[in-house]
This record gives structure tokens, sequence and C-alpha cells, in this order.
């Protein structure tokens, strides 16, 4: 049935094209229809009139004034630039290092602590600052005990390694992040929780020359001494120690040139089976192989940063290459890219700056009155769930979760037309099972997106009279996962849509009264055509 | 121009929109106010190893983001960003008849501000100062399209407030 209503360009499309983040093509398609519209005009016109105001607030509103003067910033950067920690700032005359020298003797005894813990902190602020601009490239670290000693990520927010668990309790314990260990923001954290600590800094000689280190003890923690040792050129931390109260002690130090291992967002990678093929065959068959194989290589590389969900990368065969052209990304995620696809033979990698802004909307002071309808039973959902600021939460995490699923949805899709099955057979058995382990990750993550969905709407959708249904929502038998993958794109996309219609007030043309009963039955489909694919890519590896 | 006064210049130009940001995420003043002094800082020691930087005002605010979340986690509670409301509702030069019609209509806006969640104040609040969609994504760690939604349905929000 033909539709007039769908021809509108949504509430989002519109804003977007107000922002000009639409596509060219589609900010061609918008800008025709709103010389031919003039109900999406009144419409970008009301959403430019709120934008105003809005610019208005933030522009002319009240600019809190801070506690304090600003600090001149170019002393402070002045400070940076010298040879400090330990260097004096300025040369002190001849009389002043005798009374200096004396005031050392003295200090001596009392073990420098105040201008210690001052230098201490002053150390720990600017190592957390250069922390913070630029963060730690992807590295392994030792960790050495009495007894054993093993390798781990730097940051590991998974699982930890198997036996590590008398390490993660002492450091709980302490109140120390385990997850991160080796960075001056955990330490930092520690040490700024201390009720009482005393600090001292050492610049060590001998192989450790060129470091700085800080050393402090407290008797308020479970962790009674801890030593933190920078490098002082860019005062990034090398390594640590920890003396434990009851004798245990651990010492962490990274281990150089060592590549972090892939971050969590891809284990399953990780864990791949050992190739079927001698790497050294594997590596020469690669240099030869420009087509689908290559191609594999590249998505899991990306995958592998995360930058297969949803970014503005594009892959396009050129020639004999393989060209990843990136939009409007940032200079480090650039690096990251730049990082990942390092190594790969035929592939060259772009990065375009995003398309300037289009300054095409209007500026009319039309009133739109959206009001109530837009999300007719938000009334409703708010008393369901408590309340205008638990629908917000409620609303924002269950969209945000659909995001997620549309995300994978989406890879799979990409997945499945990049390697339709005749694609799949020039594969060679171990980038055959890349494949199956990137639509298996890609699979369960859907399938527990849209499983979390459901569960987290059924008993909203219940409160609003609708019924799950499951006549329906069994899926037919795919003749191979490229086919089961259009079916879970499209019942993933549909529920994503009539969440957007109850939770974001979407345009639709589904009578309000309607839509829990529609979501509740895409939201089942969406749930089962998921663990469906999710079983099948699972019970094809058996 | 040397790298000390390029990062003078934007700390004096943007300054006051960092301190104001950190403020919306829930520090408490001084610490907001130390955290956006580090934050150009930062900018300095990563121009100085020689990083390419090609928008700083976009790294700036991804940085103080970060900075800011790492530092509220430490604070005992969140500050709500209150503030203070006397100081825009002045309307001078007009009749009091539209001067409150104005302050009604700041009331409304500012009820609805404060009403929405802090991602999509953040959205806005970012959005008002120039970053793109995907900028804004990289800032708060959403997608891109995710940022699409949360500024559509905060203006939603805003054009509900300005029409009641």
């Amino acid at each position: 049935m033909l539709r007039f209503r769908a021809l509108h360009p949504g509430e989002e499309q519109l804003l977007r094209f107000a922002d000009g983040e639409l596509r060219p093509r589609e900010a061609v398609v918008v800008r025709a229809h709103l010389e031919a519209c003039w109900g999406c005009r009144t419409e970008l016109e009301g959403l430019q009139h709120s934008i105003g105001d809005y610019v208005r607030y933030h522009e002319s509103g009240p600019v809190p004034q801070p506690p304090r003067p600003w600090d001149d910033l170019r002393v402070r950067m002045e400070r940076l630039d010298q040879p400090r920690p330990l260097a004096p700032r300025r040369a002190p005359n001849r009389w002043l290092a005798v009374a200096a020298m004396v005031l050392l003797a003295c200090l001596a005894v009392w073990r420098f602590e105040r201008p210690q813990a001052a230098s201490a902190a002053e150390l720990l602020r600017r190592s957390v600052a250069a922390e913070v601009s630029a963060p730690r490239p992807h590295r392994q670290i030792r960790v050495r005990m009495r007894s054993r000693s093993f390798t781990r990520p730097a940051l590991q927010t998974v699982a930890s390694e198997t036996g590590a668990a008398p390490v993660e309790a002492l450091f709980a314990a302490a109140r120390f992040n385990w997850e991160d260990p080796l960075s001056t923001r955990s330490y930092a954290a520690w040490h700024d929780a201390l009720p009482e600590k005393a600090d001292a800094v050492e610049t060590p000689g001998g192989p450790e020359a060129g470091t700085v280190r800080i050393r402090t003890t407290t008797t308020q923690n479970a962790l009674e001494e801890a030593t933190i040792t920078l490098r002082s050129q860019d005062l990034s931390p090398v390594s640590e120690t920890f003396q434990f109260r009851g004798s245990e002690w651990i010492e962490i130090s990274e281990i150089p040139g060592q590549p972090e291992a892939p971050p969590p967002a891809a284990p399953a990678i990780a864990q791949e089976p050992a190739p079927e093929t001698a790497p050294a065959a594997r590596a020469e068959a690669a240099e030869t192989n420009a087509g689908p194989t290559r191609e594999l290589q590249v998505i899991a590389a990306l995958h592998r940063i995360g930058a297969d969900l949803g970014e503005p990368i594009e892959i396009a065969r050129s020639g004999g290459q393989l060209l990843v052209t990136g939009t409007g990304m940032e200079p480090d995620r650039q690096q990251q890219v730049r990082s990942s696809l390092a190594g790969l033979p035929d592939v060259a990698v772009r990065f375009d700056n995003p398309m300037p802004v289009e300054a095409e909307a209007g500026t009319g002071q039309a009133a739109l009155s959206i009001a109530a309808a837009r999300v007719p039973l938000q009334a409703e959902i708010e008393k369901a769930v408590g309340g205008r600021v638990a629908f917000e939460k409620f609303a924002n995490r269950a969209l945000d979760l659909s995001e997620s699923a549309m995300e994978r949805a989406h890879a799979l899709r990409n997945l499945a037309e990049r390697f339709p099955a005749s694609a799949e057979a020039q594969l060679d058995p171990r980038d055959r099972s890349l494949l199956a382990t990137l639509r298996r990750e890609h699979a369960q993550q859907l399938a527990a997106a849209a499983a979390e969905i459901q569960a987290s709407l059924q008993p909203v959708l219940a409160s609003l009279g609708a019924r799950y249904t499951q006549t329906d929502s069994a899926p037919a038998a795919w003749p191979n996962w490229q086919a089961g993958t259009g079916q879970v794109f499209a019942s993933t996309q549909e529920a994503d849509q009539l969440l957007n219609v109850l939770l974001a007030g979407a345009d639709s043309q589904v009578p309000p009264s309607s839509i829990p009963a529609q979501l509740a039955s895409a939201l089942e489909r969406s749930r089962a055509h998921a663990a469906a694919f999710r079983d099948t890519l699972t019970e094809g590896t058996r | 121009m040397t790298l000390h006064d390029q990062v003078e210049g934007l700390f004096l130009e943007a300054r006051d929109h960092v301190y104001r940001y950190l403020l919306t995420l829930g520090l408490y003043p001084p610490l907001a106010q130390e955290a956006t002094q580090d934050v150009f800082l930062s900018l300095y020691i990563a121009l100085q190893k020689g990083e390419a930087i090609r928008n700083p005002r976009a790294w700036v605010f991804r940085v103080a983001h970060n900075h800011g979340l790492n530092l509220r986690e430490k604070q005992d509670s969140v500050r709500p960003f209150e503030p203070e409301m006397e100081c825009a509702l002045a309307s001078p030069g007009k009749s009091p008849e539209q001067a409150l019609i104005d302050r009604q209509r700041l009331e409304r806006l500012h009820g609805a501000i404060q009403s929405l969640s802090p991602q999509q104040r953040s959205c806005l609040f970012l959005r008002a100062e120039g970053l793109r969609y995907q900028e804004i994504a990289q800032v708060i760690g959403v997608g891109t399209s995710t940022v699409g939604e949360f500024l559509r349905r905060a203006i939603t929000r805003l054009r509900r407030a300005s029409d009641a």
C-alpha cells in the first residue's frame, strides 16, 4: 500500500539535514522534498526555533565564575619545560647554596616529608595529565611475586587470568585498581584516598637512570608501601612495587615492545584455534591474495579495535588494492585504524574530512505544537516505570540497547554481502574459521541485546495491555547463514523502528493504541530470530 | 607564534566553556577549575610531543570529558549544575510584561534542560560549541547515530517546553 506519509523525512533526518550531517545523496532528497512540502518546512523551522532558544540560553546564559582567579598558564607551561622534577627552578646564589646545604642536612633527618610530599603530588598530577592526553599504547605487563610470575594486558577489564585471583583480592583489599594497575591514575586514586601517608621522591641510578620514583608508605591500608617508577622523559609509568601487610610483595613492570592483546570486545578472535596451514605458507598465500581473504583480514583487524560497528569506514576494491576510507575521524582514531591495518599488504588507508555544514534551513519563527501527540503513551509508560526521570533512563537504556543490536545486525549484513557463499568458498579453512568467528560473535551480541530489550520492555508493554505471541516468531530454516542474516536484520530493524515510535516519538502510521502490541510481537520476533541464528551458528561449529 | 602563545590563546578563548562543561558533568567548582587547567596543560604536552591535533576544540572537550568523569568518581557526590538563574533572567530595557514573558519562557527552557539525561545535555552543549556529531560521539563515547537520536530527543523536549 502506498503511503504518502512515509515520504516525509523524520524529525531526526530533518535535524541531521539542518546540521549538515546527512550524506550528500540523502541531503539532496531532503532538500528537494522541503522545496515541495510546506509541512516539513514548518517542521524544520520549528526545530530551528528550538535550536535558537537553546543557543541563546547557552551563549547568554549564566557563566558561573570559578572560585579563584585562573592560573597564568604560561607559567605552568614553563614549569613543565624545565628539566624537573628534581632540578631547582633557579640557580641559587652561592650564599644561598651554603644555607641550602645546611637546610638539606636538617631535612635529611626529617626525610623531606613536606617538600617531598608536594613533589610527589605534583609529579603524580603531571603524569596523570600526560596519561589523559595521550592514552598509552597497547602493551603487556609482567606481574611478579615470590612464587610465580605471569603476563597480562596492561588494561584488562575482562576476567582475570586463571590463578590471578589471590593477587586481585590483595588489590581489592587495598582499593587499588587491578584492571589497570600500571597507571598513574590508578596509583593517584589509591594515593589520594589514603587518610595518612608519607611520600618520597627518588632518582634511581644504574640501569634505572632516566627515571624518577615515588614511594608512598602508609599505616592505614592493606598495602603498606608502594612505589611507582616514571620515565623522566614523558612521566609514563614503567614499573611498580607493592608491599602488602603480611609480607607479600608484588612487582609489576611493562614489557617493552609487546603489543597488548586484542581488546575485550573481540575475545573470540583472540582465542581462534591454531591455523590449519603452516604460518609461513599462509603468509605466502596472503601475499598473493588481495581478494576475499584480504578483505576478511581487514574486517577482522577493524573488528579488533571495534571499528566495524557503525564507524564511518568504507572498504572498497580499487585496482589490485583494498582501499579503506575513514571519514571525519579524530587523529587518534585514525592512528588506531592505521596501526590495526599496518602490515597488511595491498591495503591503502585514507581519511577524508567531513563535508562542510550546509546552511540550508530557514530561520522563520513559526510555532508548531508537537505536544503530547508525539509520544502518546509516554504518560502511561512514566506511570509504569516510576516517573519522568525513570522514563528517561528507561528509554535511553532501551534505545541504546537497540542501537547496539542494530550495529551488530548491520555488521552481520555487511559480512553476508561481502562474503556470499561463492566468495566464502574461495577462502582457505583458516579464513573460513575466522569469518565464522566474526559472525558468531556478532550473532551472540545481537541475541543478548535482543533478549535484554525484550526482558526490559515486557513489563511495560504488559502494563499497556500488550501480550506476547509466539505463533509467528519461529524462524524458517535458512539455507545458509547469509540468508539467515537477511531475516535477522529485518526483524531487528522492525523492532528498532517500533521502539523509537514508542519511546522517542518517531513518526509512524501505526495507530497509538496498536503500538504496544505490535512492538511486543516485533520484539519477540527479533529475539527469536536472533537466538535461532546464534544457535545455528554455534551448532555449525560443533 | 610560539607553542606557549598558541596554547595560552586557546586557553583564554575556551577555558570558560570547558569549565562550564565540567560543571555540567557534576564536578564541584574548585575541581572543575583545576581540571580545566589540567586539560590545557595536557594539550600543551601533547602538542609539544608532536601530536597532530587538527581540531583542538574537539580534542580539548574529549580530554575534559574523560578527565571530568574520572574526577567525578572520586567526589563524594555529584554536584548538580544550577547556574544563577537570576543573572540570566534580568531583561534590561524591556517592559515588565515582556520581561515576565521572557522570564517564564527561560524558566521553562531551563527546566526542560535540567530534565534531560546527562548524555542529552552533553550532546546539546557540545553541539552548541560547534562540534560535529562524530566529534560529539567520540567525546561522550557513543555511536554517531546515537548522538543524532539524543539530540533529536533533546530538541523535542525543548520544543515542548517552549510550546507549553
